[in-house]
């Protein structure tokens, strides 16, 4: 089995809203965290997706999926819930799944768009308040 | 084809409001971050929840306009929609009002997405978001939420307003207007 490589971006807030990424194979820390409003949402997310699938199928070790997401456009949302489903469903079979989400505790929205995730995914997610 | 968006935004808005800013042209990825997120980082530096607000629902109609305008200009070789938008404000609220050509069938089906959102409960329109979030995605990951995101976001009723312009097109806009505090 090939190594799973870290994916490391740094992330902007110039020319686009990029988030900062940093998923570890060693640890099976990931977290994803600043803005999401990208030029190609799709192009984005997908190896990230694919590095999870990878990581729950092949690796199989402990994950802690961390998100520090101040803003997030729509289609990152479908983005973010195709990467919990992943870890739903290795969770489900048999793997340990941690997940924060980490939000400023004045955003009502944004607590109320974890808790539509936690209903959809059937994930526990730690919600994490954060003073701005 | 001509169309005086300008006035026709401000006949939408009414004359209680001050206009602040405004902008007509193509709204593509660069413009709304470089140009009008700082402008309407401007307009509300003062209030940080209305600018978390209209910050949200800005990107989410800017990027519709820019998806779904029938007017279409020429950016960096590609066909942007093009429309128009004024930030206002009040001495109690602070809004922007968006719009663009759209296209007889696509300003029906606009239309119709509008009343359900305008007829649903808080907890209704939640559960439609979920629904609509596990459809398979649009082009560019399309999400399908827009609009219930909007109306979730401001706590209202979908503000819209339109006006015919000819037999194949009618200019559509929407108004978004939160408390300053």
């Amino acid at each position: 089995m090939a190594e799973l490589e870290d994916i490391v971006i740094e992330g902007s807030h110039q020319n686009f809203f990029t988030p900062k990424v940093n998923f570890n194979a060693k640890t099976g820390i990931c977290e994803i965290s600043g803005e999401s409003f990208l030029e190609n949402t799709t192009e984005f997310y997908k190896p990230l997706i694919d590095w999870l699938r990878t990581y729950t199928t092949e690796i199989k070790r402990p994950i802690a999926f961390i998100i520090k997401l101040s803003y997030y456009n729509t289609s990152t949302s479908r983005a973010l819930l195709d990467m919990l489903n992943i870890l739903k469903e290795y969770e489900d079979n048999g793997g340990e799944v941690t997940v924060n989400w980490h939000y400023d505790e004045n955003d009502i929205d944004m607590k109320e768009d974890i808790e539509d995730y936690m209903i959809d995914t059937g994930l526990n997610i730690n919600l994490i308040p954060e003073k701005d | 084809m001509n169309l005086d968006k300008e006035n026709i935004l401000k006949s939408f808005l009414g004359n209680k409001v001050v206009v602040i800013d405004k902008y007509f042209g193509a709204f593509d990825r660069d413009i709304i971050v470089k140009n009008l997120i700082p402008k309407l980082n401007t307009i509300t530096k003062k209030y940080f929840i209305a600018q978390r607000k209209l910050t949200y629902v800005f990107i989410e109609l800017a990027q519709n306009v820019g998806f779904y305008s029938d007017e279409k200009k020429e950016v960096n070789n590609k066909n942007i929609g093009a429309g128009g938008l004024l930030f206002f404000e009040t001495p109690e609220t602070l809004g922007f009002i968006i719009g663009n050509l759209i296209n007889n069938k696509a300003f029906e089906v606009l239309k119709h997405k509008t009343q359900i959102i305008n007829n649903m409960s808080r907890e209704e329109l939640r559960k439609l978001k979920r629904q609509q979030r596990n459809l398979i995605p649009g082009t560019n990951g399309n999400a399908h939420i827009g609009l219930i995101m909007v109306a979730l976001t401001v706590k209202q009723p979908l503000d819209i307003f339109y006006k015919k312009i000819n037999d194949n097109f009618n200019f559509f806009a929407i108004k978004v207007e939160v408390n300053k505090n």
